[in-house]
């Protein structure tokens, strides 16, 4: 089986949504989807979307590896599908243009909040969509067998044939990433409602174009290139220079979306004099991408050093990223 | 999309609809050592399909059916709606009252054809159009003194290609999403980021420093800035001593300088001195405007002084103490070191002076200088001290420079947006007496404190505004009884929102509004007219010139119309036919206007023609041109810049990439980042100023007065009656207002307008996130709900620039609480380079007002 996979560099991610809404008209406009967000970027540290979906229990694998089926998140804790009055305020029956309901979460709720205290807080974006990880939760937990991962690109998929809208997978999934589109119609059992998820834009993947979140990221964050593919980005990017990491590893589901994790600007002391220490705390930062963080973190301001002394790096070469293309590799 | 971003999007059609987009992102790579700018185009220009078919769309053209602002709407045809307009524009005309009508071309419609077509009807009918970056807060004045230009700036790929950035009052990672990986990826590369903020912004966050400074001393943060390249030494002697003004002579007795009237009763007022260390005496300047000699270099073995002091006789006999504006600027900066203004500014000293010598000993420095540099009363003097920051380290050319607004050569646009002689109008000062803004200035300013922190009293300012109409060559009209808004959006912009605007709606008999969706200006309107939005349209856009590609505008084929919208050139051009129709009825034929001249006799005042403003309106270059797509050929065929590649292929591609000749301030090489004055760098042709020289030295008395000839620091003037400081930014779920209501935008936010509190300061308020909450002060006041943030510093509310006021309840804007306020350092008239223009009106001061929070139930 081959894998694809994604590389997000939150030194370059600049949290404008463009992966959000390239996702999101491509395929989660109307329909029961107007709540899901394929992809979406969220700010770090933050309560995330659905909110709360850290701190949500048991999801991952036990001891024994078997699949835990956790917590489902509410609607509330979604959010992010109000409707506005416009055919109301067009009319003039209502004088302020506004969400018809109070709204109380969203995907971005918390943007640019993040953690610290003024004017030593931090803050970071984290984009997120499924993983299509090698060692999905959502498989084993769906009791009817309708997710599988694609012999041709690993890309975790949800049959829309099979799927009986039972919800298993989106408890299971520590990163909350299917979502329960309550207005389909299942084949089976003709009850209502049944899951979907990012299918990694796998019919453009076909065609060799890369994913909406990919190809149009703005920012130049991101990386898409099969794993298997030692020339590509994101193997070197990866298996290579070690500097790109899974979020919650520890959960045991072997993502195949890896971030570069995000270096920061000095803290101050207490009388505003910049300190050594970077204001993230590297302490959250293991908390998301593991142990291995530390390493990273060192190599990426190792070949900075050397690429400002002029010095040759192929590591700073990648992620410049001098040619938009040499950034996804799909053959 | 309105966006300043300029990007190419292709599109998708379906069943006539547009269903999405993405990026062209095929822009060739300048030079291999550069990353190259694919794509282009953001979170707006993603979701732009949804906007077309949104329900605020503006679909037919409607009149008011009920009170202004009410909402009520009755559909009208395009011809009622012409005959109604033109009506009262040829009432109003027929006298010569071409003052009393506004025709405003706004920021909703950004590329050159569009745009024209109302410029085009509001020059050939002589109505106003006021200046449209002043009343945003987005004129560069501190760049104009010291270049005589302010669209001043390089292509982002400087950003990756200089080694030091400093950046401040600008945010570039929300406000230029397209261009801002060239700053990350720079760092990569080792460049220095430097972000001067007082909020931890997205641009902060992603700099190798942030520097946390109090609101609204950016001009004494520079102050201590120079003051550290001064003391310690880290000036480009040379530099200075040939393309700065820094070596002239000044008099000692009074400040002025010493110029040739001095020496010479029939002496120029344009031509200075400066001393010569070879023969000892003071030598004439060559380039200043009044000097016969073109050029500022130095004559071989002459050697100017910066520093010392002479006595000098004149022809006549009489002996002149001088000085150097050198000395005095170092005399001036010795009062600001970083030690004595970190009180002031917050910032800890050994930041200044760390920084000021990575920014001198760095090779290429720029400084990206944002538009919110003049909404801070003392933005002049924090640009021109930028400026001088990197004057004094020898940045000029390619080895860096201010980067804030680069613009490309259109070609003669005039030929299309100014047919006729056209009345401008400064925007600052339009918006300060139409909107009768005085009135919030004089509330929230206490007279004693106002004068200790500016200097001058109250009324001072005041009568300068006054005086800069009627004697100091600043254009105003007076208030117009007719406005014809295109694509603007005037109210939700405007300082002490309510009270503008009532004021506005109060003088103003018809409102009309040109739109492609309901804005809150249009909510006001007596006429709606629906237009065409981008996808739609026929145009190109190459400015301003952040890169270097020209975008074109096709609609997809098989766009299906929807309802009667119509291009703003069929709109305009469909008025002018009625206006003529309807002036021949009524007897109304050529018009004098007495504010311009005949061109063919001086002695008599233009006519204005209304019975060919048909004709005159769709004749271009001798042809007539009846649709937006014939004026699409005649565009692009005319523009130097993109002449070497067929339209064919243009159109094909999406995009063209310019050649040399788009460069106005500098050649555009097609392998090396846009620098900004390479022909006075390299050249030594002089700069469009007085002295023909990078300008630090301004012996305009008021400046004399306010004790600034020089770059100087001075604080904030908010009133300490508030507690809190008020201040925004751009928001990248929007531009501007455009796009701001789209429901796509609104749910990546809260969906309704929020302020930002710090959450210690939240707390003493028993603000909790997500409760709703009232700002005020005693301008005005508006309901937001509150969102806690360590980012705002805790001394300030923070809001996103450009909500609707349709959002908010009562609409009361984010801008009710904001007072009026005018510069005295743009209120210069005809001093030189600094006389009323395009490079030289001021701002609207959206810094310098103070708020208090309070818990509010949500009704």
């Amino acid at each position: 089986m081959r894998q694809i996979g994604m590389v997000i560099d939150l030194n370059k991610c600049i949290g404008c949504q463009t992966c959000t809404m390239a996702c999101k008209t491509q395929w989660t406009i109307g329909e029961g989807r107007d709540y899901m967000y394929w992809n979406h970027v969220e700010t770090m540290p933050g309560k995330g979307y659905p909110r709360g979906y850290m701190d949500m229990k048991d999801t991952g694998f036990d001891a024994k590896g078997k699949v835990i089926i956790g917590d489902l998140p509410s609607k509330a804790d979604y959010g992010g599908d109000f409707e506005f009055n416009y055919a109301a305020f067009m009319e003039g029956k209502d004088k302020v243009l506004a969400p018809t309901k109070n709204p109380t979460w969203g995907p971005n709720w918390d943007e640019e909040v993040g953690g610290g205290e003024y004017p030593n807080n931090y803050y970071f974006y984290l984009p997120r969509l499924c993983n299509h990880c090698t060692n999905p939760a959502c498989v084993p937990a769906c009791d009817v067998k309708a997710i599988r991962k694609r012999d041709e690109d690993g890309i975790v998929v949800i049959d829309l044939e099979k799927c009986e809208g039972h919800k298993r997978c989106i408890k299971a999934c520590p990163y909350k990433k299917p979502y329960f589109n309550p207005t389909r119609v299942n084949p089976i059992e003709k009850g209502v409602g049944q899951s979907e998820k990012c299918i990694s834009c796998f019919p453009r993947l076909e065609k060799g174009i890369a994913s909406a979140c990919v190809r149009q990221c703005v920012g130049r964050a991101r990386f898409q290139s099969y794993m298997d593919d030692v020339d590509g980005p994101v193997y070197k990017l990866v298996k290579k220079w070690k500097v790109a990491l899974p979020l919650m590893p520890e959960k045991g589901t072997k993502p195949n979306v890896f971030y570069v994790p995000p270096l920061s600007s000095p803290k101050f002391d207490k009388n505003g004099k910049p300190t050594d220490e970077p204001r993230i705390p590297l302490a959250y930062l293991k908390k998301l991408f593991g142990p291995e963080v530390e390493g990273a973190l060192k190599t990426l301001k190792a070949e900075i050093d050397k690429k400002a002394k002029t010095q040759p790096t192929e590591l700073m070469d990648i992620l410049i990223a001098y040619k938009h293309k040499d950034m996804m590799k799909l053959t | 999309m309105n966006c300043k971003g300029n990007c190419a999007w292709q599109t998708f059609e379906n069943e006539g609809r547009v269903v999405r987009e993405e990026q062209v992102a095929n822009y060739p790579q300048i030079r291999p050592d550069i990353p190259d700018a694919n794509p282009r185009g953001c979170n707006k220009g993603a979701m732009h399909s949804q906007s077309l078919y949104q329900e605020d769309r503006l679909l037919y053209p409607m009149k008011r059916a009920g009170e202004r602002g009410e909402g009520k709407w009755k559909r009208i045809t395009w011809d009622e709606a012409y005959t109604e307009i033109a009506e009262k524009l040829v009432d109003k005309v027929k006298d010569g009252g071409f003052g009393k009508v506004m025709m405003y071309a706004g920021l909703g419609v950004l590329s050159p054809l569009r745009r024209a077509a109302g410029l085009r009807l509001r020059s050939l009918l002589g109505s106003v159009s006021l200046n449209a970056a002043g009343p945003v807060g987005d004129m560069y004045p501190g760049a104009t003194i010291v270049y005589g230009n302010s669209l001043i700036g390089t292509t982002s790929e400087a950003w990756y290609d200089a080694d030091y950035l400093l950046i401040m009052a600008a945010n570039p990672m929300v406000a230029r999403l397209p261009d801002s990986h060239y700053i990350n990826e720079g760092k990569y590369k080792g460049n220095r980021v430097v972000t001067v903020a007082p909020d931890f912004s997205p641009t902060a966050r992603a700099s190798s420093l942030w520097v946390p400074i109090k609101i609204g001393s950016d001009s004494l943060f520079m102050a201590s800035f120079n003051h550290v390249i001064l003391k310690e030494k880290l000036y480009n002697e040379a530099f200075i001593k040939e393309q700065t003004d820094l070596p002239f002579l000044v008099k000692a007795e009074d400040g002025k300088l010493l110029r040739e009237s001095d020496m010479d009763p029939w002496g120029k007022g344009d031509v200075f001195y400066f001393y010569d260390l070879n023969t000892s005496k003071p030598e004439a300047a060559r380039g200043s405007m009044g000097s016969d000699v073109k050029t500022i270099k130095l004559p071989k073995g002459v050697n100017p002084a910066l520093e010392g002091t002479w006595t000098i006789k004149t022809p006549a006999g009489k002996d002149i103490k001088v000085t150097t504006a050198f000395e005095i600027l170092k005399k001036e900066l010795d009062k600001f070191p970083p030690e004595k203004t970190a009180k002031d500014t917050g910032i800890n000293p050994s930041i200044v002076h760390e920084e000021a010598r990575r920014f001198a000993k760095a090779d290429k420095a720029l400084i990206i200088g944002g538009y919110r540099t003049h909404k801070y009363y003392w933005g002049v003097l924090a640009m021109w001290g930028q400026a001088m920051a990197l004057a004094l380290t020898g940045h000029g050319g390619r080895k860096g420079g201010l980067d804030i607004d680069n613009e490309w050569n259109l070609g003669d646009m005039g030929k299309l947006s100014a047919p006729a002689p056209s009345r401008g109008g400064s925007g600052f000062l339009g918006d300060w007496f139409c909107l009768d803004q005085k009135n919030s200035f004089n509330t929230h300013y206490d007279d004693k404190e106002f004068k200790d922190k500016v200097g001058m009293t109250k009324d001072e300012v005041v009568k300068l505004g006054e005086w800069a109409i009627k004697d100091g060559g600043f254009d105003y009209d007076g208030k117009p009884e007719i406005a014809i808004f295109i694509s603007d959006n005037k109210f939700p912009r405007s300082a002490a929102q309510k009270q503008s605007q009532d004021a506005f709606l109060k003088q103003t008999e018809f409102i009309v509004d040109m739109n492609i969706r309901m804005s809150s200006t249009g909510r006001h309107a007596d006429i709606l007219l629906p237009t065409l939005a981008n996808y739609e349209s026929y145009d190109l856009r190459m400015d301003p010139a952040y890169c270097r590609f020209g975008n074109v505008m096709v609609p997809p084929n098989g766009l299906k119309q929807q309802g009667e919208v119509k291009s703003e050139w069929d709109i305009c051009s469909e008025l002018s036919k009625k206006i003529e129709e309807v002036a021949k009825r009524k007897g109304v034929s050529a018009v004098e206007d007495k504010k311009f001249k005949d061109p063919k006799d001086a002695k008599l005042p233009f006519k204005r023609n209304l019975h060919t403003i048909y004709k005159d309106f769709i004749t271009v270059d001798g042809k007539e041109y009846k649709t937006e797509k014939e004026l699409f050929v005649w565009l692009t065929a005319q523009m130097p810049a993109i002449k070497h590649q067929p339209i064919q292929k243009t159109v094909e591609d999406g995009f063209v990439v310019l050649n040399h000749e788009a460069g106005q301030t500098s050649p555009l090489y097609p392998d090396q980042p846009f620098y900004p004055n390479e022909p006075q760098v390299y050249l030594k042709k002089p700069y469009g100023t007085t002295s023909g020289r990078q300008t630090f030295y301004v012996d305009y008395d008021l400046y004399l007065k306010l004790g600034c000839p020089v770059p100087t620091g001075k604080g904030p003037i908010r009133p300490s009656k508030y507690p809190l400081a008020f201040f925004d930014s751009h928001t990248r779920h929007g531009i501007h207002t455009n796009w701001r209501t789209q429901k796509f935008q609104q749910r990546l936010q809260r969906g309704v307008p929020y302020i930002c509190l710090n959450p210690a300061t939240a707390q003493k308020k028993g603000i909790k996130d997500g409760d709703w909450v009232r700002v005020f002060n005693d301008v005005g006041d508006f309901k937001a709900m509150a969102k806690l943030s360590n980012s705002i510093p805790p001394d300030a509310v923070w809001t996103e620039h450009a909500w609707e006021d349709i959002q908010f309840e009562g609409g009361k804007g984010y801008n009710s609480p904001l007072a009026g306020s005018i510069s005295p350092l743009e209120l210069v008239g005809k001093y030189g380079h600094m006389s009323a223009g395009s490079f030289w009106d001021g701002n609207r001061i959206m810094g310098e007002s103070s708020v208090d929070v309070k818990k509010e139930a949500k009704v």
